[in-house]
């Protein structure tokens, strides 16, 4: 009998997935033994704990350490998409707390799946191992399957969380698949081994049906064009709060395994997958665009908008590079705090059940309601990338990085799409500012103060990070990828 | 005789799984599909790799299945399942020119080329080399897999309880 | 002592401004939403004045200042940093805009008295002078962008700022549809800049175009186009101008000052600041010239069938706009900023006189109800004389100065085609000051023709806070064209200071080397067709209203006019026209509004209509079948597979 070897685990490099897990068990404990009145501070539990796991997160900036046997790696580039989940987290349950107590979903669990999804997430950052990668996906999957349903008493809620359940199970499928075949082309899970193998794989059609297959899974999970079709449904249909989390920080989190098993397992093979990303990309950004366009309801653009900004994120990993890797990172962590931001006032606007939310709901809200309108309109033109909001830097980085490896026309039909894109944004704010209201009763906007903080918070990142974005890009900058 | 086994296995598997598919009776799907994760298990088996074979006979044989056939008899589904699929002929048209689409790069690709594969070590695949594995080199993902339970766990009870305080 | 070192403070100001009346202003009283707005643009003009006499101080090959503030993105080896840079173009229209905007946010406070919004109003206001600002002092194409972005918002905003109007909350999306278009362009080429040169800076940039360029080569005719798409949308040029026509649903003294002293020019600025690209492309040059000439000619015969006042000088607006780019075009971009700038005074004026009339006329624009002010508002007449005057390049006005200068270089121009912009360039002239005249007669001398007795009764000479603006701008329409002695023999005192900036001009740019005769000769047919103008228009509408009736059978150039636009039945009915028909009904006969409506709208709503029919198609793919939902992914599973299995097999 061979002495058992336990490798090397060092402990402090998952400190926010530990805090993480803690917070969530506390959380569903606490369900138990709160009354009523004492479950209006779940929320915050779950905000310190994001805090908490965040700061510690940051604190391992600039730090690389590989544990687990190789496993799981703690470096820039997770830290970074870390620090992104978290302030999803955070803010998602910022926004969570007047909207759980109005729905009556304010509950320990509602808070610990969200806290579940990013341990997911982190774990999806950091792995770097295919089996540790679909722990981490997994994870993260079904707790969006439960928060998507967690409105039990809408119809729509439950027919999202059902869609997305079986397509979500579909889709792990095929990931599940290529990495079975990727394991068995290379002998190995582990990704940089996997790289190593590659250099002789070229051409072999297991290879590279393994990678195919994983493409797909991630794709799904990115809502990338033709794998986007669950995303519409499932974000009209899910709680608002869960929809302004699920475009941000699983999104964040599948482009961040994305980028890595791509960058440190497939290397050998860019040569063809940036085709397929190139087209995949493309077709993403046009798609969401375009259908986007003839949405009427607010909360359904916002869905195909995502999957347009899904499309410019993959311009990062197309361009393959380490300003491209960078360049999505900081795009994910604009578009967190602009989509974050957004949702949370749609929530404002929404009233309770999420009966308001067409465009004709918004009109006159510039009157009706000032600031609202006001910050909506800093977080749609962020979104649009007008300058000088966040939205304009991150798109700007992250289109120089293509025209910098020469991917010219991927520039331009991104910046195509982009002059596309402010045409339904900005319907938007023609409803707010140059509609009178047409006389049907709303109910009355009352922002809560959880909201406005969340509100006044993401308006200042998205000036911040548009104004001086330079630190925060040169972070993002650390946090690349070796393509 | 290993030949002969494996392909009087994977025959069978085959022909089973086609029937899950073709069969229009939720039932007899369900059973096509039984004989198919028995089949599957008996091809591990045939690799040494012991461990699978039974988790496949427990867990999707025994149990998944076991709870497929309840529900498909409890909601008693008739055969009229599917019926609407068949007026969209388009999706089987589209469904040829794409399975060509993947098939005819294969051929070019593939046709002929002999993909060998290195040994596995010897007891790869034993209970005692998988038991090992989960709690050395893979005790991460293993810790994981308890958040994902725990977390299915509670989201199970929190959508179907009928009455939630 | 304030130097160019505070020069970041012009920007900023406005902006601290904009911030205190969006976030508070509906707190404070109007006093304090006024004292706050027109301070803060007041002590930036103060600053880039004393800016200004600092770049004066400076020899003249060292008037360049930059100042870097801190580095925006850097990105790679893409380095933008918020810099900001004084030289003298920039310090031309530095002084242009924060001048002019202080003595339009000093008309505003009188003008927007009576309305709701005043904060909100003031906010716009003082943001679009930040952004204007920003557009003219960054020190980098993207941040020239920014503010490119920032002036087409505010102006957007402030279009629609009578939102309940349905009019004009379409007319500013007409705006922000059309500048957008424009920016696409303009962000390409941004993009193509750096993808060229691997920087952005203008200090980087100009100098080395000459080596890094061929002349003539792909690369600079495509950047310039690209820019001068840009320039088109914002400023107003053929085929993107029908935007700023139906913009003057914004209040006046937005229409003054952004619609005509100060954003419109910003292409020209992009232009005149580009000029070292510009002059590597002959073939972009040929056809800013042939546009500029053309939108010349072709706006102001448009402005010749207007009744609303604000349109006239709306079209008059894209007109001038045109001598502009037309000054460029053949390379004469000393010209073209002095037209900006004696443009900006008495087109300031004519806005804001005209703003004057309808204050006085309780918000009546159709210049049918209108007649005989003069008498009761003498400041307002006598202003908008003087303005008139300059417009029609009557000497010695400011506008002639600058006129005879685009006519005369492109009399000389070494651009294909330079006599026929000439000629273009010259009936315009013609047509220029007979439209404008016609404005003038019909709105300040004859009988009042208003119905309502309660506007008749109401008329009223504006309160002084709109008349001092007034005059002080009309003085500037007298004395600003002197910067452009001496005349002849070239070398004035604008052109020697803006010589640095335009260091190689690619043709004889301005180089007036040619006989003081043919000068003479030259100025004399401009002011000639400028007097033609003004008597016609006397005739017509002053001294014989009726003649009008029978200038069918009369002939001569009028007609001429008439019958070129196709337009019989207009001029059978003109005085028909004048009192009954609403102006939608006889627009629509116009040939103008047929290219307005069916060209340049349709191909806008041709691509909208393009991609809402793509969406609803791809709409209906969303059955909310989870099945079909799964087919989809099989399917463009599989094709991608094969994609790769292909692209794979390929090697």
């Amino acid at each position: 009998m061979t002495p058992i070897k336990i490798p090397s685990i060092a402990l402090d490099a998952i400190g926010p997935e530990m805090v993480l897990t803690a917070t969530a068990m506390v959380l569903l404990m606490i369900e138990v033994f709160a009354d009523k009145k004492g479950r209006d501070h779940l929320g915050y539990i779950a905000l310190g704990g994001s805090v908490l796991a965040g700061a510690l997160a940051y604190k391992l900036s600039g730090v690389s350490v590989t544990t687990f046997g190789g496993l799981y790696v703690v470096d820039n580039f997770s830290t970074f998409f870390k620090i992104i989940f978290m302030i999803s987290a955070g803010l998602t349950a910022l926004i969570s707390v007047k909207y759980a107590q109005d729905e009556g979903i304010n509950h320990g669990e509602y808070y610990a799946m969200i806290l579940f999804a990013t341990v997911g997430m982190c774990v999806m950052a950091s792995a770097r191992d295919l089996i540790t990668i679909f722990m981490g996906v997994e994870v993260m999957s079904i707790a969006l399957y439960v928060l998507a349903g967690m409105t039990r008493t809408r119809e729509v809620s439950n027919e999202a969380s059902l869609k997305y359940f079986i397509l979500g199970a579909f889709s792990s499928g095929f990931l599940l698949y290529g990495m079975a075949l990727v394991y068995g082309a290379t002998g190995t899970t582990q990704l940089q081994a996997i790289g190593k193998a590659a250099g002789l794989l070229t051409g072999n059609p297991m290879f590279i049906a393994g990678a195919v297959m994983m493409t797909i899974g991630f794709a799904f999970k990115v809502a990338a064009v033709p794998f986007h079709m669950w995303t519409p449904d499932v974000y009209q249909g899910s709680p608002a709060p869960v929809t302004a989390f699920m475009s941000t920080g699983p999104k964040a989190a599948a482009f961040a395994a994305f980028l890595r098993v791509f960058a440190e397992a497939f290397p050998a093979m860019k040569e063809d997958w940036w085709v397929i990303i190139w087209s995949l990309a493309v077709l993403t950004m046009t798609m969401g665009n375009v259908v986007a366009l003839v949405q009427n309801d607010v909360k359904r653009m916002l869905a195909y908008s995502s999957i347009a900004h899904a499309g410019y994120i993959l311009v990062g990993l197309a361009v393959a590079s380490p300003a491209g890797s960078s360049g999505a990172a900081f795009y994910l962590l604009v578009y967190a705090f602009m989509n974050i931001g957004a949702f949370a006032l749609l929530i404002v606007a929404a009233g309770k059940g999420e009966r308001t939310t067409t465009y004709q709901d918004f009109s006159g809200m510039g009157r009706r309601s000032p600031l609202t309108a006001l910050a909506l309109t800093i977080m749609v033109f962020s979104l649009a990338g007008i300058p000088p909001t966040a939205g304009f830097a991150g798109k700007f980085y992250l289109f120089m990085s293509a025209l910098e490896k020469g991917f010219v026309w991927l520039a331009v039909i991104a910046v195509i799409n982009s002059v596309v894109s402010v045409f339904y944004y900005l319907k938007l704010v023609v409803y707010m500012y140059m509609r009178d209201e047409d006389g049907e009763a709303r109910p009355e906007i009352s922002v809560a103060a959880p909201l406005a903080v969340a509100a006044v918070v993401t308006v200042c990142a998205v000036m911040w990070l548009g104004v001086m974005p330079a630190k925060y890009i040169d972070f993002a900058k650390s946090a690349f990828l070796p393509f | 005789m290993e030949i002969l086994m494996f392909n009087l296995l994977g025959g069978l598997s085959v022909a089973l799984a086609l029937g899950a598919i073709i069969s229009k009776r939720p039932v007899n799907s369900a059973i096509n599909l039984i004989g198919t994760m028995f089949c599957l298990a008996g091809l591990f088996a045939m690799q040494d790799a012991h461990l699978i074979a039974a988790l496949q006979v427990l867990v999707y044989a025994g149990a998944i299945m076991a709870l497929f056939l309840f529900v498909i008899m409890l909601l008693n589904v008739r055969e009229k399942v599917g019926a609407e699929s068949r007026r969209q002929p388009y999706w089987q048209l589209l469904a040829v020119v794409s399975a060509g689409a993947l098939f005819v790069p294969l051929v070019t690709l593939g046709g002929g080329k002999i993909l060998k594969f290195k040994e596995a070590a010897s007891g790869f695949g034993t209970t005692a080399a998988v038991g090992r594995l989960l709690y050395t080199d893979y005790i991460l993902p293993f810790e994981i897999a308890s958040v994902l339970l725990l977390a299915a766990l509670v989201g199970a009870v929190i959508l179907t309880k009928t009455k939630i305080r | 002592m304030w130097g160019l070192e505070h020069i970041w403070w012009v920007p900023i100001l406005p902006l601290i401004g904009a911030t205190i009346n969006g976030l508070v202003g509906h707190l404070l009283s109007k006093r304090a939403v006024g004292v706050v707005a027109v301070g803060s643009t007041g002590l930036s003009f103060l600053v880039a004045l004393a800016a200004f006499g600092n770049i004066l101080g400076l020899a003249p090959d060292q008037r360049v200042y930059e100042s870097v503030l801190f580095t925006w993105i850097q990105a790679g080896s893409f380095t933008a940093e918020a810099a900001l840079q004084v030289d003298p173009l920039s310090a031309v229209f530095l002084m242009v805009v924060t001048g002019v905007g202080f003595l339009i946010h000093v008309y505003s406070v009188g003008y927007m008295g009576h309305e709701a919004g005043y904060p909100r109003y003031f906010a716009y206001l003082n943001l679009f002078m930040f952004s204007m600002l920003l557009l003219i002092l960054g020190a980098n194409f993207l941040l020239m962008f920014i503010g490119w972005e920032g002036v087409g918002l505010c102006s957007y905003l402030l279009i629609g700022y009578y939102y309940e109007k349905q009019s004009a909350s379409d007319a500013g999306k007409k705006a922000f549809v059309m500048n957008r278009i424009g920016d696409f362009g303009f962000l390409l080429a941004i993009m193509w800049i750096f993808w060229t040169f691997g920087s952005i800076d203008y200090t980087t940039v100009f100098p080395v175009a000459h080596d890094k360029l061929a002349l003539g080569g792909l690369a600079v005719t495509g950047i310039t186009l690209l820019l001068f798409l840009g320039a088109t949308g914002k400023s107003a040029q053929i085929p993107l101008y029908t935007w700023l026509p139906d913009a003057m649903e914004g209040p006046t003294p937005v229409s003054a000052l952004i619609h005509a002293a100060t954003m419109v020019t910003a292409g020209v600025y992009m232009v005149a600041r580009c000029n070292a690209l510009f002059n590597l492309a002959p073939m972009t040059m040929m056809i800013v010239a042939l546009i500029g000439a053309t939108t010349a000619i072709f706006a102001a015969t448009m402005g010749l069938y207007q009744f609303d006042i604000k349109r006239v000088l709306a079209y008059s607006t894209v007109s001038q706009l045109g001598y502009m780019f037309l000054a460029c075009g053949v390379g004469a971009y000393v010209a073209a900023v002095f037209h900006v700038m004696t443009h900006a005074f008495f087109k300031a004026c004519l806005f804001l006189g005209s703003g004057s009339v309808i204050h006085g006329m309780s918000g009546e624009q159709d210049m049918r109800q209108m007649g005989g002010l003069g008498k009761k508002m003498p400041m307002t007449h006598a202003t908008f004389l003087i303005s008139t005057l300059a417009i029609a390049g009557i000497p010695p006005l400011a506008g002639f100065f600058s006129k005879d200068e685009i006519l005369l270089s492109a009399f000389l121009g070494h651009t294909p085609g330079h006599l026929l912009y000439w000629v273009l360039a010259t009936i315009a002239a013609a047509v220029t000051a007979f439209y404008m005249f016609r404005l003038y007669f019909m709105t300040f001398t004859g009988e009042l023709r208003a119905e309502d007795h309660h506007v008749r009764d109401h008329v009223h000479e504006s309160p002084n806070v709109m008349t001092m603006p007034l005059v002080i701008l009309a003085g500037l329409a007298v004395v600003g064209g002197f910067l452009g002695l001496p005349m002849i023999e070239g070398g004035h005192a604008l052109k020697n200071f803006l010589d640095p900036v335009f260091a190689q001009p690619g043709h004889a740019a301005g180089g007036h080397d040619v006989s003081v005769g043919l000068e003479l000769l030259l100025m004399g047919v401009s002011v000639g067709m400028g007097v033609l103008g003004i008597l016609t228009a006397r005739y017509y509408y002053s001294v014989k209203p009726e003649a009008a009736v029978e200038l069918l059978n009369k002939g001569g150039m009028i007609k001429s006019i008439y019958t070129l636009m196709q337009n019989k039945y207009y001029v059978d009915e003109i005085y028909d026209a004048l009192i009954v028909k609403p102006i939608v009904a006889v627009s629509d006969k116009g040939l103008w509004r047929f290219f307005d409506v069916k060209v340049v709208d349709g191909l806008v709503n041709f691509a909208a209509t393009f991609f809402m029919g793509l969406g609803s198609m791809f709409r209906t793919a969303h059955t909310g079948l989870t099945r079909s939902y799964a087919y989809a992914m099989v399917f463009g599973g599989v094709f991608l597979a094969g994609f790769w299995l292909f692209l794979s097999s390929g090697k």
